[in-house]
């Protein structure tokens, strides 16, 4: 009797998963505890980095395998696969797999964004553009690394997109291209954007001079609304003739603009902004965080990831900045080199540390609707840099 | 590893990517400068054919009081906000202790026109750092 108990004890001890725990999926579980208490505590893009970590943490606990990297290895998705042996996870996973996901981030985005600053000055198009120097300055790094950590050319794609500062196109395109990455790649691009108020005000104020920071620049153009209605039609036409590749990120991006600027489709507009975009986040949050399996994540790769992205977002900032100061001169001093650095995506976080480093050389300076402008146009530049690595190497 | 393939790539990425750009700026200009001139068109349109305007008002009301209002201040401010602002003003004088008449001949928009409103949103929107 007592050895049948005792029998019963040991086969649930061996089945349990403190048994099988291997330290990597400890170690896994720790990071998944410290991202969840940057989100909850520190508020670093709680919205993201919460149900990211969640997912991380779910990933990795023995024996429960919620996710099934296997059914996505090859090249070619089995999807009849996917229904036979797949569970929940492994089906928000197929959002991502397949694009559904970023493109319907973008459709919520294009409702919350105003490009009215933008269209008010075309000229922060420049800016966006300069700024994405940092998407193909990490392209070139991540190569640079390659003979010590073995990067391909389409992993070398997906992790300069981190660059671009935007997390749905650093998601689709690394889903596209390198989808074993997505973990750290991810979680490194969520990361540093949360930390663009860290990372940014250094590079600004060393590239710049005080009299240089303390440009007022003049109040904008009214918009009007047959130009915003026109706007969105325009730069869907013109991005994908272009670049077809980045048609279904740009075109979901301007359809939700094109609703929010028509005023005919209110209810669509609530519905892109606040429900589709919530359901849409927590299943990309859990299943980009479900696919940081030890495996993947725990290798010499991911630390190159974390040091190339800071890189990028360092590169983007400057090439920003200088842009700004070029454009400064070319202007007669009439335009604040501080906006360029809001080229960098990252809406409208970026923005607002422009304005901040403005205020502290000038409290009455107020640059937050002037570097909205290259704001939104950097989230435009990185989805067209993200359409070009997608052609190349997808 | 091919670098002369690897700065291709990135060369034709940036070149890809300002053209786009470049190609937005330009049309989105023109798209504005287009727009710029027709409400101008329309602006003038609606201001020529009739002069019912507060400016006619005040050139009927000028012979009927015999108070010496100022001169007109600017045809296109409305003339109860030029009372609004007049009557602020004299508020203020009031609580100065300063009892003495005075006349508006000017009403012009400071340098920084930002409205109160707006510019407490921007203190709230960048109140985070």
């Amino acid at each position: 009797m007592i050895d049948i108990l005792i029998e019963t004890v040991k086969d649930l001890a061996i089945t349990s998963g403190l048994y099988n725990l291997s330290w990597q999926q400890g170690i896994m579980l720790a990071i998944s505890l410290v991202l969840m208490y940057l989100a909850i505590a520190k508020g670093y893009e709680p919205l993201l980095l919460l149900p990211i970590a969640f997912g991380m943490m779910l990933t990795n606990l023995p024996l429960a395998e919620l996710y099934h990297p296997e059914l996505f290895a090859g090249t070619e998705l089995d999807i009849i696969e996917v229904v036979k042996k797949g569970g929940l996870v492994d089906f928000l996973y197929l959002g991502v797999k397949l694009g559904i996901f970023p493109p319907l981030i973008f459709l919520g985005i294009g409702c919350m964004t105003d490009f009215g600053p933008l269209i008010a000055n075309p000229k922060s198009f420049l800016l966006g553009a300069a700024a994405q120097f940092g998407i193909f300055g990490a392209f070139l790094g991540t190569m640079a690394l390659s003979p010590l950590l073995g990067y391909t050319y389409a992993e070398a794609g997906a992790i300069s997109i981190i660059g671009g500062a935007d997390g749905p196109t650093a998601i689709f395109v690394t889903g596209k291209l390198a989808s074993h990455l997505l973990g750290p790649i991810a979680i490194a691009a969520y990361s540093y954007m949360a930390l663009v108020p860290i990372i940014q005000p250094p590079i600004m104020k060393a590239l710049t001079t005080k009299e240089e920071r303390g440009i007022v620049m003049g109040q904008l153009r009214e918009v009007s609304k047959k130009e915003r209605i026109i706007f969105p039609i325009l730069v869907t036409l013109i991005v994908s003739l272009l670049v077809p590749s980045a048609a279904i990120l740009v075109g979901m991006l301007m359809l939700g603009n094109l609703f929010r600027e028509s005023g005919v489709v209110d209810r669509l507009v609530k519905t892109a902004q606040n429900e589709l975009m919530n359901i849409i986040t927590i299943c990309l949050g859990i299943s980009v965080g479900a696919t940081a399996t030890a495996a993947n994540f725990l290798s010499p790769k991911t630390l190159g990831i974390v040091a190339i992205g800071l890189t990028a977002f360092a590169i983007g900032t400057a090439s920003g900045v200088l842009f700004g100061k070029l454009m400064c001169k070319l202007s007669g001093g009439k335009i604040n080199p501080l906006i360029g650095s809001a080229g960098v995506s990252a809406v409208p976080m970026a923005a607002r540390v422009s304005q901040k480093v403005a205020s502290d050389e000038n409290p009455h300076n107020f640059l937050l609707m002037h570097a909205m402008g290259p704001n939104v146009a950097g989230v435009i530049g990185s989805a067209v840099a993200a359409g070009v690595l997608i052609s190349v190497f997808g | 590893m091919d670098w002369g393939y690897i700065i291709s790539i990135t060369i034709i990425g940036i070149l890809v990517v300002f053209s786009a750009l470049i190609l937005l700026v330009l049309f989105v200009q023109s798209m504005g400068l287009i727009s710029t001139k027709s409400s101008n068109r329309d602006k003038k349109d609606k201001d020529a054919p009739t002069d019912k305007g507060p400016a006619n008002i005040t050139k009927e009301q000028k012979p009927t009081t015999t108070q010496n209002i100022s001169p007109v201040v600017n045809d296109d401010i409305d003339s109860e906000i030029v009372a609004v602002i007049t009557a602020a003003i004299s508020q203020m004088r009031l609580k100065e202790g300063n009892t003495a008449g005075f006349k508006v001949k000017n009403i012009a928009r400071a340098s920084n026109p930002r409205p109160i409103w707006g510019l407490a949103g921007i203190q709230e929107n960048t109140r985070a750092f």
